[in-house]
This record gives structure tokens, sequence and C-alpha cells, in this order.
């Protein structure tokens, strides 16, 4: 979100709130963080607060990524304000981690979309809070459904995974996308940043307290939603007109295969999942903040030596991020029935098809963008090349 | 025995519904504080005294601060409410049957008290266009969640119930202007 917060050639200093708002996230992240959070649970007042592995992992991973974006903000962007605003945002992935249940999950989402709504964009708040609204009412009333158990457990368990795809934005509740809005303001926030959290530290949470029925209704509306949102992505970010909508539709993509490896249950198909949604985190959305300026000036780009390698990485060729991911995923749905591998297998082929279109997109970066990406690539191998020191890290 | 979560229940939908078929600053704040006065005694019922103090005390911060902005008096029934009172009665309906059919009849009745605030306050942030009727909408959403049982949902809905109505109903250029 780097170029965006500030106006070209803005170095405003960060407004009040904003600083209250920057030392709140940076306080809530240290607490998630911190090794006596999980003391809290034993404390005789009911709050069993806890953050599952995964998440931390992200939350540790978001920092990280915050630091590299300050450290290579372009000159026009102010670091200062950079900072504060994505301290903020961290604060907030870490309020939605912590919490430990859906109804808190819910709530919090709320005031996550409220915040959302008030930053300048073309549609209005109303509009933007329609959204997180939807997904606070399913994750609220599939926990309650889930928590009364028989029929009305399997509405729940059907309840709470589409609450997990209305916070992403995905189909069937796909958000409205305008391109020429800045990325903090978009939707893109959701689908990229604070719906990966919330899909690593819910989805545990919820699955150890349903019962098998219910379990398989949640498993099989994620495989289901997954599979959807794999084809109907790869095929968009394909053909669709606008550089800016097939990037949207390729964080699409990468949820299907996200949503398929945690409906699948079994250890490689979470472990999957796990890995998509930190690569969506720390690989695709920062290489869709440095495609920007190049898409908002619709510049026709040829293909160099770093394009060739992004289109690899977008594809999910080894060594590079995608690759662990896909394989782990068809493992997975291999063990469970090789008709669904082979459907699975059919659309991530589809989906790579976008990978130099995409690629292309970001333009020749110099200087100070192109260490940046370059930055990315690497995060790109490293969770390519060793992926068992992240999925360690996750709890795997 | 049964009759004060009964009737608790049934004033945090009444309150529901007012929030929702309100467009004045008055109107929103009664049916928020009754929302939480219906949540809270549907919380006293079931034995969780401390859940429903805060549940209370954080509907009466939304109401107070959502006084403070957003158009004058109480605006009630302003044109075009039909389609909101269809709404309401008909989750009263669907609440009273599930209760009837899948739960244990009448006394499940109050359980289902912060669904059908939810659906209520739901329905209006899905529909209407200005900012704040959306955010007292949303806030009777963020009451509803917190009473929904557990003590970490009570907080966190209590204090983003709070936070949202702390969010001015104009936006900076729209009070300038």
């Amino acid at each position: 979100m780097t170029a965006e917060l500030s106006p070209p050639g803005g170095r405003t200093a960060p407004s009040g709130w904003l600083l209250f708002l920057g030392a709140l996230g940076a306080a809530a992240t240290v607490l998630a963080l911190a090794p006596t959070i999980a003391r809290l649970a034993g404390l005789p007042i009911g709050l069993a607060i806890s953050v599952p592995p995964a998440a931390r992992t992200l939350l540790v991973g978001c920092l990280l990524a915050l630091g590299l974006a300050v450290a290579l903000a372009p000159p026009t962007t102010s670091r200062r304000e950079l900072l504060v605003a994505g301290l903020a945002a961290v604060g907030a992935l870490a309020a939605l981690v912590t919490v430990p249940d859906p109804y808190a999950a819910g709530a919090v989402l709320l005031l996550l979309g409220a915040g959302h709504a008030t930053r300048p964009a073309k549609r209005s708040f109303a509009v933007r809070l329609r959204g997180p609204a939807l997904a606070a009412l399913l994750l609220g009333a599939g926990w309650f459904f889930v928590g009364s158990g028989g029929p009305l457990g399997r509405v729940g368990a059907l309840a709470l995974a589409l609450g997990l795809l209305a916070t992403a934005g995905l189909l069937p509740y796909l958000a409205d996308f305008e391109p020429e809005e800045p990325t903090s303001s978009s939707c893109l926030v959701w689908t990229a940043f604070f719906a990966p959290a919330l899909a690593l530290s819910l989805a545990p949470r919820v699955l150890t307290s349903m019962s098998p029925p219910e379990g398989t209704v949640f498993a099989a509306t994620l495989i289901a939603l997954g599979l959807v949102n794999l084809g109907w992505g790869g095929l968009a970010a394909w053909r669709i007109s606008g550089d800016a909508q097939a990037w949207r539709y390729s964080f699409v993509a990468e949820w299907g295969l996200a949503l398929v490896g945690m409906g699948l249950l079994l250890r490689d198909g979470r472990a999957a999942a796990y890995l998509a949604l930190l690569a969506l985190v720390l690989v695709r959305l920062p290489l869709y903040l440095r495609a920007r300026p190049a898409l908002l000036q619709r510049a026709p780009g040829r293909l160099a030596t770093a394009n060739v390698l992004v289109a690899l990485l977008l594809a999910g060729v080894a060594p590079f991020s995608g690759f662990p991911v896909r394989l782990l995923a068809l493992r997975a749905a291999t063990q469970l029935s090789w008709q669904l591998a082979l459907v699975l297998l059919v659309l991530l082929l589809l989906s790579a098809v976008s990978s130099f279109r995409l690629a292309r997109s970001i333009g020749h970066p110099q200087g100070r963008e192109a260490v940046g990406l370059g930055l990315v690539l690497a995060t790109s191998l490293a969770l390519g090349l060793a992926p068992g020191l992240f999925l360690a890290a996750g709890g795997f | 025995m049964h009759a004060l979560p009964l009737l608790a229940a049934g004033v945090a939908w009444f309150g529901a519904t007012l929030t929702a078929l309100a467009e004045g600053r008055r109107g929103f704040a009664l049916g928020l504080a009754l929302s939480g006065a219906g949540l809270a005694g549907v919380q006293l019922g079931a034995g969780r005294p401390l859940n429903a103090l805060l549940l209370a005390g954080a509907a009466l911060l939304s109401a107070t601060l959502r006084l403070r902005d957003g158009p004058r008096g109480w605006g009630l029934l302003p044109p075009g409410s039909t389609p909101g009172i269809v709404l309401s009665i008909v989750v009263l309906v669907a609440c009273v049957l599930l209760a009837g059919a899948l739960l244990q009849g009448a006394a499940g009745i109050p359980s289902l008290a912060p669904l059908a605030v939810a659906l209520v306050a739901a329905g209006r942030v899905f529909t209407v266009v200005q900012r704040q009727p959306a955010l007292a909408a949303a806030s009777a959403l963020a009451l509803a969640l917190a009473g929904f049982g557990s003590l970490a949902a009570t907080v966190a809905g209590g204090l983003v119930a709070v936070a949202l109505a702390a969010i001015p109903a104009a936006t900076a250029e729209e009070a300038a202007g």
C-alpha cells in the first residue's frame, strides 16, 4: 500500500487518529505475539485467548513485510505515515487472530469493515459495510446453529463456510472492485490481507467443535466453492479486460486452491492451504502493489527476464512458492478421490494461463522497485525451496 | 419463570426493529438502548449477570454516543418503511417457529433473541445507503453478536458497538459543508 497512502510528493505527518491507531495496533501485535498470551486462557474469567501457530507465523510475516515496505518505499511516500498505517493494519490482524470464537471474530470484522469503509473511495460507506456485515451475520448465526446441534448444526456449518467466503469477498459474494481505488480502500484488502488471517485462525477452532456430519458439510462447502472460485478466477484472470481486474481474479483463483486444501481436512491439504495463504499475503499482494503504478498508467509492457520469473512464480512452477502448494493439494486430493484430483489438476492448469499476462503488467521496475521485486522473488523462492521450515513454524 | 426472558427477548426484537425503522438520532438511540436492555435481560435469565451488565453498559454508551449527531428527532417509520416492517415480522415469526420446531419450544425463544436482532439489523445494513442508519444498524448487529453467549464475545461485541457509535454520522467534509 506504499505509494497510495500519500499523494505523490506528499510528506504529511500522520494525523492524531492515525498515530493513536498505529500505537494501538503495535500494542495489539506485541500482545498477540507475546508467549504470555496463552496464560490468559488459564485465568478464571472465561477468556480463552490464544493464537494458532499458523496465524502467528502469518502475523510475523506481515510485520517483516511491513518493515521491508517501509524501508523500500519510494521517495514520494511518507515513510512515517506508511509505518503508522501499516502498524494499525497489522494490529487489526492481530485482534482478528486472537479472538477465540466466531461471535467475537464477527464483531471484530464489523469494526474493521466500518474502519475500512471510512477510507476515501468511490463507493459509499454504507455499501462498503455490507460485505463485513454479511460475514459477521453468517459467522454469528453459523456458530449459534453449530452450538444448537442436530439439523441446525449442519446449517451452521454451511453458514460458517459461507461466512469465510463473504469475509474474503469470493464467489458467491464477489465484492465490487474499482481498479482506480487505492488498494488500501479497495476490497482486495479483505481478500489478500484480513481474510487469510481469519481463515488460518478460525477454521481450526470451529472444526474441533463440530460433530462429524457438521464437519463434512463445512468441508464439502469449502471444496465445492473452492473449485468454483479456482475455475472462475482462473478463467476471468485470463479473459477479462483490464489487467487490474485480471490481478483481482488471480487472487480469487489462489483463494480457491486454499479453500480446497482447507476442505480436504487431511494434513497435506491443510498444509497446502496454509502455504497458499502465506504466499497470498507475502508474495502475491506485494507483487500486485508493485504492479499498481504500471496498471494505472496502462502502459503496454514487454517481457523481460524479471517478468518471465514473475510469470513462472505466478504459474506455480518449481522452485517458487506455488509449487509445494499445488503438490500438497494434489496429493491430498488424490488420497480422497482421484476424480477430485483430476478436476483440481485441470483447474490448476487453467489458472496458470493468466500468469504471463499478469507478469507483463508489472512493467520494468528500476532502483528501489527492482530491489523490492527481488525481495518478493526471494521470499517466494524461500517458500518454495524450504516449505518444511514454514510448515514447522505453522505447527504442521 | 420463563416470563422475564421471553419479555426481554421481545424487547430486544422491538429495539432492533426500532433501529431498523428510524431515521432520526433519537430513534436510533432508543432502538439501541432497548436492544441492549432486552439482550441483557436474556443473559440475566440465563444466569450470566456479568455478561448482562457488560451488554447493558455497552448499549447505553452506544445509544448516548448515537444521540450526538445525525438527523434530529425520532424519524420513525419514514416513507418506504414497509419492507423493513415486513422483514421484522418475518424474522419474529421465523424465530418462534424455529424455537418450536427445533429447539426446546417456548423456553428456546430467548436464546434466539440475538439471532433475531442480528437478522433485523443486518437487513437494515444491506438495504440502506446513508451513513448514520448503517452505523446504528451495525451497532445493533455488534450488540447481537455480544448477546450470543461467551464472555469474550460479549466483551468484543460490546466494545465494537461502542466504537461504531463513536464514528461520526457525517464525514469531515460533509460536517464542514
